[in-house]
Parts: C-alpha cells; structure tokens; sequence
C-alpha cells in the first residue's frame, strides 16, 4: 500500500496509477487472481469490472497462475526468419512446455512474444526480467538450466 | 559524421550521470535555461527537427501548437514504446545513454512550459526500465530535474510509466489513454493531443530519438544542424537493421543514407554472401521492397517516391532463403494479436487475412484467395479508426503485388517455393 | 452557423455538431451501429462512414466536426461496398438465430443486412456458441454481441457504474462482469435499451412475444416524481415490457429500474379484486352495491353521532390528481369535512414551510438540468441517483462537463463514488455542515458582497456564532482542513447548486436542513433555483396542489395518525401509513381506536388488514389519469389494461359513494373532473427574501444505550411500499436487510447474514444484518420498503419536521433472545 500511496504521487487521478498497480498485484499475487484485482480495484476506487478490462487489454498481465520462471520467446517476423519457431517445438520435446502453459513441474511457463526489440541479435527471449539473444538449440537450454 | 546519439554507449559505464557529464552531458541544458522558451521552439521549427517515431512530423509544429494553448498544465510524454517489429533504435538510447533522454526531456519541458513529464515506457524492456529509473533518481539528485531545476525556477517531474504489452500503444493518443489507465484505444482526433491530451490536457508525445536530439540542436545550433543529412529532413538518424545481413544493428548516420549503403557498407552486405530477395526499409508495416529499389535515400521525403515509408526506420533485409508469404503470415498474425478489437474491418478483417494466409502457407489454398486477400485488405484500408488497420491491409497488398508469384506458388503447388 | 453540403442537399447547422448530428437533424439516413446520443462519440463500428470531398480517407460521420463548406455523400456505390463488408464481417460470427431471438423484428443488426445484404459469407467459421448468462432481471448472449460497446459505455460514462467491461483484446473481446459472475448490479437496464441486437434483453420478456406483434402505448412512470415517460409494450391487453425510447419525455429515453421493470406491480399477487368487509372480525368477499351501501351508512352514522369532524381522509402521492380532488370533493361536499392530508405532510410539506421562511414563495419546481454547467455542486446526504434516477443521472452528466461534484453524506451512495469530492460526515450531520458553511461564508465576507441587505441579517449571522470550522469539524467528524477546503470551494464558486431530499421514508434530514440550504444561498445571492430538492413520489407533488390538504383548518396528517381518538373514522385511499410512516405504534394505535376505517387501494395493505371495509382500486394503466413531476409538469398517463377483477378507479369510486349518499357530486365523467381541476389556482407566493436562523439544530446524540445512529431511506431498486408488489424487482430484492459497518459488526460480533436484534425506546425489530463498507462506523442504514421488517416502529417522529435520527443498539442472535 505504501509503494501505491508513492505512485499515486505521480498521477493526477487515481485511475492513472492503475497499470502500475496492476504490476504490484501480479508481483505480490504471482498473477492476476479475482483476489488481485479485487485489490487493485479497492485500492484506486475502480469498479472491478474497469480494472479487469484493462488488466486484459495488456499482453504482459497474466491471468493464470505461472511458473517459477517466466519465459518470453519472440517469434516475430525477424526472430523466425532465424529460427525462433523450431526453438519453441525444442522447448515442447524437452520440457513438455507448450505457449500458453506452464511445465509440470512448475518451473517454466512459455508465452510467445511479439517483437522484444532484439531483431538484430534474433532469435531471444526474456526470462523473468533477464534478456538473452542470439539463441540456436544449444545455447536455449544452457541458458535455461540455470534456472531452477 | 560526428556520432552523437550513440556516443560514449561503447563504455560499459556509459549510462551513469558521470560518465555523461565528463563528455559534456547537461551543458546542453544550462545553455537551453539561458534561452527563452520561444527561442528554443523557434530553433526546433529551423531545425528542421521531424518525429523520429514514424510518421515524421515537424516537432517544431507541434510544440507551437501545444504552446499556443493556454490550459495548464501541460504534459511532455517520451514515447518509448517502440513495438513496430523490426524496430529497436532506442533501446540503446534507454539502456545505455539515458542521461542524453533525460537531458532532451528538460530542455524540450523547459520550452513547453511542462511541468510533469512520463517515459512511456514499453514492459518488453524490463531492463531499461531499472537503468531508467536510476537514472533519473541521478539527475534528481543532480539538480538537473525536480524543483527549481539549476536556479531557473523551472521546475520538471519525470517518472518511468511501464507500459504492459500492447502495440497500439505506440500511437500517440492509445499511448495518452494507457497512461490515464485505460484500455490503449486510441482516441478520435481532433482534438489532438496538443491541445487535449493526457487528462485533458495540452500534451506532446514525442519518440525518445527524437527529443535526444534536442541538446544537439542546443549544442550545434539549427543551421548546423541543418547541414547534417538531407536538408529536406536534416539530422542523425538511427538506423536498425536485422534479418540476413553480415552485421545487424543500429547505425547512427545521417538522414538520408542510402539503403543500399546501408545493407552492403555498414552492414557488411547480406549474410553468407546470399542473393537479396525483398526489404522493408521502416518496420513491418512499411510497405516492403523489391531489390530494384534500394538505391533510394533513408529519409521521410524519398522512400515514399518509391512506394514505401521510412517509419522508425528498421530495416529487415529478406535473402532468397526466405519464404516471403510466411513472412507475410506471420506480420499478419502479429497485427490480429495487437488489433484492439474497437472498430469492425480491423476487428474482423485482419482476423480473417490471417485465415486465408495460413491455409495458403500451410498448402491449402484455393483459387481466388489472392483476390479474396485483395478484396478484404481494400476493404480496410483506409475504413478503420486507426492506421493499425491501414497497416496490416497494407503488409498484404505490398506483399502480394511485389512477390505475386511466391503467393501463386503456393497455391498451385501446395508447397513453398524456398522449400523446393 | 455553418453551410455544408449533404447529398446535393444544403444544410445549415450548428458549428460544433458531428456530420451524423446535422444528417439526423435533417432526415438524412447514415447507418449505424455504436452511436448514442448520449455517449462520446465512438466510432467503431464503421457503418456511418461517408464520403468528404477533398478527403482522401472516408470520414467517419459519428465523430467527424461537420464544417463550413463540407460537400458529404452518405451513399455512393464506394460506401456500400464498405458497409457490406463490414456487415458480412460482423456476420461471420452472428449467429443465426433470428427465429428464437427477442430482437428480430427490431434488430439494428437485422435491418441493416437486410438493406446492404449480402445474403452470405464468403468467410466461413464456427459460430461463437459462449453460453447464455442470466441474472435476476437481464439476459446476456454473447454470440450475439457485436462489441459495438454501447452497453459498457452506458453503464461507466453515463450511468455511473462500470458492471460490465470489455474484457481482453482484439477478435477475442467479450463483454462481461469482470469476473464472468452473474450480473450484480443496479439493474437500470439501460444496456438493454442500448444494445442494438440481441445480445442483452430484459428476462421477464423473454420468449414472451415478437415484436411484430407489440402494441406500444406511452405513459408516465408511477414511481418517482420525476415522472419519466414510459412506452409500455402490450400483448393480448397485457404490458409485457417498457422502453426508453429515446427523445420521448422529460428523462428523453433513460430509464431506472423502476420504471422499466417494475410495471408488473399491477400483476401482483396481492391485488385486491373484490371489495371486502369485515365481518365477525374477519374480512370477507362482498359486492360493490353491498359494500358502498354500508359505508355510507357507517359515515352517516358517525357524523351524526360525532359530527362532520370527527371524519378524516388520507390521500394518496401515487394516485392521479384526479383521485385526489374527488377524495377532497368528497370529504368536502358529502362529509362536511376538512380534515384530508398525504405523506407530503411528513416531508415535502416542510420543503415547502422552509422554502417560504427564508424566499417567501410557495412552490419551488426542480429543473432536471439544473446542475448542468454549475462550478460546484453540494449534494447532501441524498442518495439521488437511487431516490429520483433519472434526475441523478445529470449529477454525473454535470460531473462529466467539468462541474465540481461534492457529496457530504456518511453513506458511500454512488454520487459520493463518483463526485469530485466526498465528504464522509456523521450521519444527521448535514444542516450542521450547512451551519458551518455560513459561518466559512460570513468570514469570508459574503454576506458584504451582495448589494442589497436582506432581512434578518443579525440574527443569522449570531445564530451561526458556535459553528466555527472547528467546531463544525468535529461535529460532522471530519478534518478541520478538509472541512475549509470545501467551504472555500463551494463558497468561492461563481455558480452553485445544493440538492437533497427530504422525504416521508428519511429521518435524518428535515425543515432545519432546508432552512439552513435557502439561508447559505440567499448569503450568496442565489435564488431559489439553486435549491434542488424534488417531491417524493408520482404524484406527492399533484396531491398537494390539488388540495389534498386541510386549507380551511382542518386536522393534518399529525392530528389525524398521531393523536389516538381524535377521529372516529378514517378514509384511506392509496396509503399504508403503517408501513411508510414513523411511529408505527402510534399509528397503530390511532387505527385500531377508530370506530370505522376505509381502505382504498390497489391491494391488501398492511393498514387495510385492519380496515372494516376494503375497497379494490384499479391501478395505474388500468384507468386513465395525471400525475404532476417535481417540475411542477402535470403529465396524463392512459388506460391501456383492464382493472383486475371489480376493481374501480378510485375517483369513479368516490363518485359511487357519494351517489349512495345521495349525493351529486355533478362528476359523471374524468372530463367533468378535469375541468374542475383546471380551475384549481394555486398561489405561488412572490419573493421576499428573508433570514430564518435554525433555532436548535438537531445533532443526532447517542447514548450508552443506545450508541448507533439509524437512518432509514429508499434504495434503488424499490420505492416506497408499491414495488415490493413487482415481481420482477423482489427478483433483484425483496428482503429487508440493514446495512452495517465491518468495524461495528466486528464491535457487536454481527456476521453477514444474520439476524440482528434492533430495538430503539419505542420498539425492537429483527433484520438480516449485511456487513458493507458503504456505511460508516456508528451507523445503520435501512430500506423502508419491507412491510414485515417494521423498521418505521423504531423511528420517532417530529412535528417540527427536523430531521429525527434514531439512536438504536444491535444485539447479535447470538446472543439475544428471539422474539416469541
């Protein structure tokens, strides 16, 4: 409540700190449960109905529950050209992790990404907050291995 | 040219106050506080300066416009949320030379009369987002924003707004509705945002290149300025580069560069020594080009003499390894999963182009698809509330009038042509 | 004034409209799906799309400025193809299933494939098939939805409530609640109105006729006193639904709840068909002759035994003017009597005492669009939006034009979520907040500002002496900063307006609130214009001017309810005192000592469970009459419906009586009534203004007994003791409850849900107790709707019209003792 009461700080309204405090309920709730919502809601005086229009209107909310590490894997036009598309068929044999689910472990999920601002070192991904580029089916799952 | 947007970016230290200030980071500013407001827009209207974000309005007309309105306060907004794909010119500007953003957004704020200003920034840059924010706590701490900046009495707030994945964002008043907290739909114009922006407000939107070049006109002055590049549409110019080239990334050169010197001298020519097959020259929704015409000047003023646009500037460079129609399928796809869904022929229309494409792609196609594409992107061009539609209508009629027989191809033979 | 050009037509029009404004303006035809007059322009459907010479793009005509000079084409072969296309893409995914859908027949959707075609698809694709949901009074089918979004604007811009929302992005949007629960929300319905296919339809319609077969008749609302007009929709003699149909009536299309679902009250199960008579203690089923001819006796007899005196009648604020007069014609020419009066007396007749107090006028007709366009708004602690809909609808419209809405309430009402500023006070704290605000007026020096002097300037301006800000502060429980910024505000405006309402079902506001309101604006200078405060209900306002009242000293509602013994016998007609009028004991009493009560009304009320004889009225629809709004707007309403069973119109039944009393009351026909009436001249009163300090505000006290403030009021779904009889609303409601605060609920260990013991001196009730933040510690709030809850048996009243909160202690069931 004390880092909304500092965003709040910022906007004019209320309702302008609403993306922000989305990304505070996803972190503090792991995703955007009715729980979450519902907070955000209470928080900034929105009718829930407002806050979940706009919390769906945005690709990078989640409305599930995630894994332990989130990875985003670009597909757009230049990172499929360099192969993204067979990354994501790896991650589907190794891991079992298809786009949109979460491995049954719960150690990955998988979202497809459009276009992350690294074409010229495509393919790449996030994982969680960590950029990483120039991906091939080698290096995919070093670098992934490091994450537990 | 002497490099400027991107200098210094090559030290890993490069994005602190320090290191910026030791190579004459914010003298720019002290100088542009001397000045007065007016003085500053009139030397941004000789400049010549023109939005780095796409569609190449003089930001010295804008800043009049919103100047002219009497309402405060007024907002400056960054728009720094470059989701064309293809596109990735400022990322180094956030990530890795933020003080000269920074420095850009006062001195741009100081002749607005701003006195609170937002990056909006796109979620797929979690990492800029952190050099961002350290940034300006540096620059607060500096005295360079916050109250009374260097004892002119002007005084700017900036904040980092992280924007959460949506591409429509990257239009101006989309962009205004997502910081207010809404759905990012974009807003009927007029009024524009000039005038009534962000909370009602008179409000600029300007790309993060674009106000970067704000202390380089302070520095060098508007006839300097004006010497660099095409004069037409003067200045540096950050070029991004990705697909089947040698070298990829983002070049800083003058406006104007040709596309084939582009491809072939700073990029060092096409990958493997291939044959190249097409070109998008400013972000998938440029209309794409054929080898035939990259001999053409990177600029606002001449791509369209060749049926294309500069956008943002990213080139994609496609060899002849390439499958063109799902190149086409997949920037289809991508403005179906961004369409907002607010106006029908966008709504729908873009949905089902991607339909027809992918059973064309995957080897069921049918005769008269290419008509039936031809029909439904007519259809949208040109009826949608944003230039959303317009581009994705766009992609499929360039794509098909340039490379007809690749689409032809695959519906007589079931299969791609770069596959046989 | 502009120029343009419309399809070879040339057309002036007002700068500032849109292309589709100055097309309609001129019955020039553009398509579309997203418009609504009353929204933002949208512009997302496409089909308005029109052709500007000199455009390169075509415009689209909802949200494009017409302009000087413009040359427009609405229907070039260009523009057709682009509407197909956008039908045949709309169509894609629509299902079909116009034969079992409410809408065919009226279906935007419909009627424009019809006109462009084409008959098919060239895009073939599973048709969406989500569920249907449903809820207590509203349908929604989502395959049909075409996202045009009108629902979801109607209900956040301009109903204020934001239930449902576009939910996800792009071809996937739906339209839902925003967690896919069942609808829960006001249940105005207006996104049913507004949807142009049918996605959303009212449910008790469903499957109930096409609308072919509709017949549509216009009539007045019988609930508030805005007095909405209603287009009643009737199949086989029976009203199967109402509309709002936009630019009809003084609510031009808008509707609550009420008005659009609870016309079924005239189907309730309780309707009287018969008239009754008690009989060996029980009432049983008699004839008319029978009937009428016992009551003239009984009155004959009375009179004669006790005098012309001892006789009273209770009129009614929900039966036509017509009704009214006869009751008074009768009392007047039949039984020699004056003593006549409705629930006006409990709470407009002391707006009306206040009003001539400070302005000398006699009546003050509210304006709907009165705070459109003011700086500052005060509502005070009136839940307007729920009491008069329609009329609380242009405190937000206001609010969206810029105008600085303030609510001072202790109840988180809607128009406090939604003003630009709530000021959460104690509850009964309003006329001292309003106290507070002369004394900030009078330092401020505004008593100075005006030019002439007005009478009583002295005692005013000592009588608000004690009222400083900070003692104001704490009054009213808020921070002495918070308490001045308002005062600032509201003082410093160039234009203002206060609204609230005082009303029969309200204990907590009164003569003193109003009096303090007319006394802060006549400091300033305003008129009384710039106080809002409407009548009750229907007709409240209709039965005081038709003289349903004593005006040759006759006994008033007080002297004939509240003082046992004074009257012999009481004649009611369309009033159930002893649900909707404090102090039921007493009135209670009052009743059972009469020698001989009459009841009149639609049903078998709670007062006519003790009546002699029970006299079955025809209801609204069934019988033609007038009700006049709180603009002071006499409004006819038609007969569209047979009575139910033998019921009469009451105003024929009076004329019945009378006739067995031999007497000509020279009324044969509503004509004859009418023109009577017509002659009714009503003295408004001239202007002269003067200060009338409030003497004794009343400060709702506690004790340690009894240590939490009661107020009672309407809530938005019901009104008064008449929609309870609705089907439909005891759908959405038909359980008393009181409202608690989660801090005094965790203080007297009350769970939601239960049942909580209430007792104040006079009485104790037993309430479902529901747990809501809306309310404030140390407060109760509860809807005065429920007969069976006997929430009026808590609540004192005051002849002096102040407001007369009821302190009251809660026990849990847990831990009381239930009533045996």
């Amino acid at each position: 409540m004390e880092e909304i009461k500092e965003i709040l700080k910022r906007y004019p309204d209320r309702r302008g700190a609403l993306l922000p405090t989305l990304y505070i309920m996803q972190r503090e709730y792991g995703w955007l449960s009715q729980e979450a919502l519902q907070a955000a809601a209470d928080a900034l005086n929105l009718p829930p109905a407002t806050v979940k229009g706009v919390a769906t209107f945005y690709a990078m909310y989640r409305h599930k529950p995630m894994g332990r590490h989130l990875i985003q894997l670009c597909t757009n036009v230049a990172c499929m050209i360099m192969g993204a598309e067979r990354l994501v068929d790896l991650l589907k044999e190794r891991y079992g992790l298809e786009p949109g689910g979460t491995t049954e472990d719960g150690r990955f999920s998988l979202v497809i990404m459009e276009c992350i601002g690294a074409c010229d070192r495509a393919p790449a991904m996030l994982v969680d907050t960590d950029f990483h580029a120039d991906l091939n089916e080698q290096n995919l799952f070093e670098i992934l291995e490091q994450y537990k | 040219m002497e490099i400027f947007l991107l200098k210094n970016i090559d030290n890993p230290e490069s994005h602190r106050i320090q290191v910026y200030q030791q190579t004459g980071g914010y003298e720019q500013l002290k100088k542009a506080l001397s000045m007065k407001p007016e003085d500053i827009i009139q030397e941004v209207k000789n400049s010549g300066l023109r939005g780095r974000g796409g569609a190449g309005f003089p930001t010295g007309m804008k800043w009049d416009f919103a100047s002219r309105d009497p309402k405060l306060p007024k907002y400056l907004v960054c728009n720094a949320d470059e989701g064309e794909p293809g596109t990735f010119k400022d990322r180094p500007i956030l990530e890795k030379n933020p003080h000269l953003l920074i420095e850009g957004m006062v001195i741009s704020a100081y002749a607005l009369k701003a006195e609170r200003g937002y990056i909006y920034l796109r979620g797929e840059y979690p990492h800029a987002k952190v050099v961002l924010e350290e940034a300006i706590r540096e620059a607060y701490e500096s005295g360079f924003l916050g109250q009374d900046i260097l004892g002119s009495g002007f005084s700017f707030d900036l904040s980092v707004h992280q924007g959460a994945g949506a591409y429509i964002c990257g239009e101006e008043t989309a962009l205004i509705d997502s910081l207010e907290g809404r759905r990012g739909q974009p807003r009927i114009k007029p009024p524009f945002p000039v005038n009534v922006g962000a909370w009602g407000m008179p409000t600029v939107v300007n790309n993060v290149e674009t106000l970067s070049n704000l202390p380089l006109i302070i520095k060098i002055g508007a006839e300097e300025y004006k010497k660099i590049g095409n004069p037409e549409c003067p200045g540096p110019k950050l070029y991004c580069v990705s697909g089947m080239v040698e070298r990829p990334g983002v070049y800083e050169l003058p406006m104007g560069t040709t596309l084939k010197e582009i491809i072939y001298e700073h990029c060092g020519g096409i990958k493997g020594g291939g044959q190249l097959k097409a070109v998008i020259p400013g972000g998938i929704s440029t209309p794409v080009l054929t080898p035939d015409k990259i001999d053409v000047q990177m600029d606002f003023v001449s791509l369209p003499k060749v049926g294309s646009m500069l956008g943002s500037g990213a080139v994609m460079v496609f060899d002849e390894s390439v499958c063109l129609v799902r190149v086409c399928w997949r920037a289809i796809r991508f403005f179906e999963h961004e369409s907002c869904g607010k106006c029908t022929p966008c709504r729908e229309g873009v949905g089902w182009m991607r339909t027809v494409l992918e059973r064309i792609e995957s080897g069921f196609g049918r005769k008269g698809d290419i008509e039936l594409l031809q029909d439904i992107a007519s259809n949208i061009t040109g009826k949608t509330f944003c230039p959303l539609g317009d581009g994705a209508a766009g992609v499929v009629l360039n794509f098909i009038r340039n490379f007809p027989e690749e689409f032809d191809y695959h519906i007589q033979n079931k299969k791609c042509m770069v596959e046989a | 004034m502009i120029e343009l050009t419309i399809d070879g037509k040339r057309i002036e029009a007002e700068k500032g409209m849109t292309i589709l404004e100055v097309a309609k303006a001129n019955n020039i035809y553009i398509p579309h799906l997203c418009w609504d007059r009353r929204l933002k322009p949208y512009g997302g459907c496409r089909l308005c799309l029109v052709e500007v010479e000199g455009q390169r793009k075509l415009m689209a005509a909802c949200s494009t400025p017409a302009d000087n000079g413009m040359v427009i084409h609405t229907d070039t072969p260009n523009l057709q193809k682009a509407r197909r296309t956008v039908l045949e893409l709309l169509l894609v995914h629509h299902p079909l299933d116009c034969p079992v859908c409410d809408k065919a027949g009226e279906c935007r959707l419909q009627d424009l494939a019809y006109k462009y075609g084409p008959s098919e698809s060239r895009f073939y694709a599973e048709r969406k098939h989500d569920p249907e949901a449903t809820s207590a009074l509203i349908e929604r089918n989502p395959n049909r939805c075409i996202l045009c979004g009108r629902c979801v604007r109607v209900c956040w811009e301009h109903q204020g409530v934001g239930a449902i929302n576009f939910i996800g992005r792009g071809f996937k949007t739906k339209i839902s609640p925003a967690f896919e629960e069942t609808l829960d929300c006001e249940f105005c319905g207006q996104c049913v109105d507004a949807c142009p296919v049918g996605a959303l339809g009212a449910k008790p319609y469903k499957y109930r006729a096409r609308a072919w077969f509709l017949e549509s008749h216009d009539s007045i609302c019988p609930y508030c006193s805005v007095g909405c007009t209603l287009t009643l929709d009737l199949r086989e003699g029976r009203i199967l639904r109402v509309r709002g149909v936009d630019g009809k009536g003084v609510n031009d299309g808008d509707l609550c709840g009420k008005g659009r679902f609870g016309f079924d009250f005239i189907y309730g199960d309780t309707r009287l068909k018969t008239p009754l008579v008690r009989k060996a203690g029980e009432l049983v089923e008699s004839t008319w002759e029978e009937t009428l001819y016992y009551v003239a006796n009984r009155l004959r007899d009375i009179k004669r035994q006790y005098g012309a005196d001892s006789i009273g009648a209770i009129g009614s604020a929900r039966a036509g003017i017509e009704d009214n007069y006869m009751l008074k014609k009768f009392m007047k020419e039949v039984i020699g009597s004056d003593n006549i009066d409705t629930s006006a007396r409990l709470g407009y007749a002391w707006v009306l005492r206040a009003l001539n107090d400070t302005y000398g006028i006699n009546q003050n007709p509210i304006k709907l669009d009165s705070p459109i366009g003011k700086e500052v708004v005060l509502v005070l602690e009136s839940d307007l939006t729920s009491t008069h809909p329609i009329f609380g609808l242009k405190f937000l419209e206001a609010k969206n034009e810029g105008t600085y809405l303030m609510v001072a309430d202790p109840r988180k009402t809607k128009l406090a979520r939604r003003s630009s500023k709530w000021i959460r006070i104690k509850p009964a704290s309003g006329t001292v907040f309003l106290l507070g605000l002369i004394n900030y007026a009078i330092r401020e020096g505004a008593h100075l500002r005006e030019e002439k002097e007005i009478e009583g300037i002295d005692g005013l301006i000592e009588s608000v002496k004690p009222y400083t800000p900070e003692k104001v502060s704490e009054l009213i429980g808020v921070d002495t900063e918070q308490f001045i910024e308002a005062a600032s505000r509201f003082v410093n405006a160039e234009t203002r307006l206060i609204a609230l309402t005082v009303g029969a079902a309200e204990n907590q506001k009164g003569y003193e609130t109003v009096l303090a309101a007319a006394n802060l604006l006549m400091l300033l200078g305003e008129g009384p214009d710039s106080l809002q405060v409407p009548s009750d209900y229907s007709n409240t306002l209709g039965a005081w001017l038709s003289g349903t009242r004593p005006t040759e000293g006759g006994k008033d509602l007080y002297e004939m309810l509240y003082n046992p013994g004074s009257l012999k016998a009481l004649y009611v007609m369309g009033e159930d005192p002893l649900v909707t009028m404090p102090d039921g004991n007493t009135v209670k009493k009052t009743l059972e000592e009469l020698e001989f009560l009459v009841v009149q009304d639609i049903r078998l009320s709670e007062t006519a469970k003790l009546a002699d004889v029970v006299l079955p009225a025809a209801a609204w629809s069934e019988k033609e009459g007038t009700f006049i709004n709180s603009q002071g707007i006499p409004q006819p309403f038609p007969k569209v419906v047979s009575p139910q069973g033998d019921s009469v119109p009451d105003w024929q039944i009076l004329r019945n009586l009378a006739r067995v009393m031999e007497h000509d009351l020279g009324i044969t026909e509503l004509g004859k009534l009418r023109e009577e009436l017509s002659r009714i001249q009503t003295d408004r009163g001239q202007q002269r203004w003067r200060f009338s300090p409030v003497e004794v505000p009343s400060v709702a006290q506690t004790t340690t007994d009894y240590p939490i403030i009661m107020v009672t009021g309407n809530i938005m779904q019901h009104s008064g003791a008449l929609s309870v009889m609705s089907k439909s609303l005891s759908h959405v409601l038909s359980d008393a409850f009181v409202q608690i605060s989660p801090e005094d609920a965790e203080r007297f260990g009350v769970k939601d849900g239960e049942f909580i013991k209430i007792s104040s001196p006079l009485g104790e009730v037993f309430i479902k107790a529901r747990v809501s933040d809306e309310i404030p510690e140390g407060m109760l709030f509860v809807p005065v709707h429920f007969a069976h809850a006997r929430v009026n048996y808590l609540v004192s009243h005051s002849r002096l019209g102040n407001a007369h909160p009821t302190p009251v202690k809660i026990e849990s069931t847990s831990t009381a003792t239930p009533r045996r």
